[in-house]
């Protein structure tokens, strides 16, 4: 039950850091955080959990978009939009934490459509959020999502839309074998001048099929 | 024509106002082709759709209620959603509320006004749209306006129990800039 699982997590919680019963730091665990990262959505480095009311202090790494927020507007919109639970939200909005730093470093929201068709939005904030180091984060939490969304959701296609310049994420989306599907010519502005935006998809063919 | 945004040869634009939401939500009652999924909608709805137009900054969706001349009757709305201003890109939408104004131009002309507004008075940069594959119409409308398709998302829709993909098509302003000198060019009339 994820009742009782929840309730010996919170145990091993103490005044915002977590203990374990070793009496030493669990992987998955945030220190300064207010909640675990999920075990099945980590890799050693970075993981993902729900968010809490108190993220909107970092609102500047995971909110999608590039302009300001205050951390009212920011809680609001993190309370606001847990409206389902049970993981049945339509949207689901996770926190990107580093679990060397215990810092939160970004956001993914994985949108769904009638329960088949999904996109994923992975933000990482920081100096450069399309720069290099970035694309490396982006593409660890796409290696986490990706497995997970058509898999343990079991959706029927997953698309992320990634600006033709950031060939990490690009390649890391091919690895998973995500396909170019779409091409938007000179959708992305760039101080050097205008690149295309592609829509990289992913097609569980065997959805639905009774022996798959 | 009261607060027009545009004017075309045969319609105008404007903006939405709440007592269109009547009209768009008949329509849904009446329907007679099955181009996409039919609902019955309510005022209500619509109304709220309308007053979500309504913003003192900047939108990120516009949409405008298409007209005939000498008449302000909502006949139809052409839209620009997801509208991005940092990359400067949208998404276009459009629909004339009954069949029998459809095939007659209408819509283009009111989209090619729509696709002014967007190039000149907001200056995007480039615009998409989506289309299910199944609406050829639409699909050779956009590509008669200038756009190209850009692709398709697989099995992104499900008509009659089969999953089918969505067409999707971009317009930069180059694009539009050339085909509107192709209309100017054939049509001596357009200004």
């Amino acid at each position: 039950m994820i009742e009782s699982g929840l309730g010996r997590e919170m145990e091993l919680y103490h005044g915002g850091r977590h203990i374990g019963s070793s009496g030493v730091r669990e992987i998955g665990m945030s220190e300064t955080g207010a909640w675990p990262v999920a075990g099945y959505l980590q890799d050693g480095r970075y993981g993902l959990r729900a968010p809490v009311p108190e993220d909107a202090d970092y609102v500047t790494t995971w909110h999608e978009e590039p302009f300001p927020m205050t951390l009212e507007a920011a809680r609001d919109l993190l309370i606001q939009q847990e409206t389902i639970p049970w993981g049945n939200n339509p949207a689901i909005r996770l926190m990107i934490v580093d679990l060397v730093t215990d810092a939160v470093v970004g956001g993914a929201i994985v949108e769904r459509d009638d329960n088949r068709v999904s996109k994923l939005v992975i933000t990482v904030g920081g100096p450069d959020p399309t720069g290099e180091a970035a694309q490396r984060v982006r593409a660890a939490v796409l290696r986490l999502l990706v497995p997970w969304v058509m898999g343990e959701l079991s959706l029927m296609t997953t698309v992320i839309d990634v600006p033709a310049d950031e060939t990490i994420l690009i390649d890391a989306a091919k690895d998973l074998g995500m396909v170019e599907a779409v091409r938007l010519r000179e959708h992305i502005l760039r101080p050097s001048g205008r690149v295309d935006l592609l829509m990289l998809e992913l097609v569980n063919r065997q959805w639905g099929r009774s022996d798959a | 024509m009261r607060n027009a945004v545009k004017i075309g040869e045969r319609v105008w634009l404007r903006p939405l106002e709440l007592a269109d939401a009547r009209a768009i939500a008949l329509a849904g009652h009446v329907e007679t082709e099955r181009v996409s999924r039919r609902v019955p909608t309510s005022v209500i709805a619509f109304e709220r759709w309308v007053r979500g137009f309504a913003t003192d900054g900047a939108p990120d969706a516009i949409a405008f209620a298409v007209c005939w001349h000498g008449d302000d009757t909502c006949i139809g709305t052409v839209r620009l959603g997801q509208i991005d201003w940092v990359n400067r890109t949208a998404e276009t939408g459009s629909g004339l509320l009954s069949a029998e104004d459809r095939g007659r131009g209408i819509g283009t002309e009111a989209k090619h006004l729509l696709l002014e507004y967007a190039f000149v008075d907001l200056g995007l940069h480039a615009l998409n749209a989506m289309v299910y594959e199944g609406n050829t119409r639409s699909a050779a409308a956009l590509e008669k306006q200038g756009y190209r398709l850009a692709g398709r998302l697989t099995a992104d829709v499900q008509r009659d129990g089969a999953f089918r993909d969505t067409l999707v098509f971009d317009l930069t302003r180059e694009d539009w800039e050339r085909a509107r000198e192709r209309r100017r060019s054939s049509h001596s009339d357009i200004p």
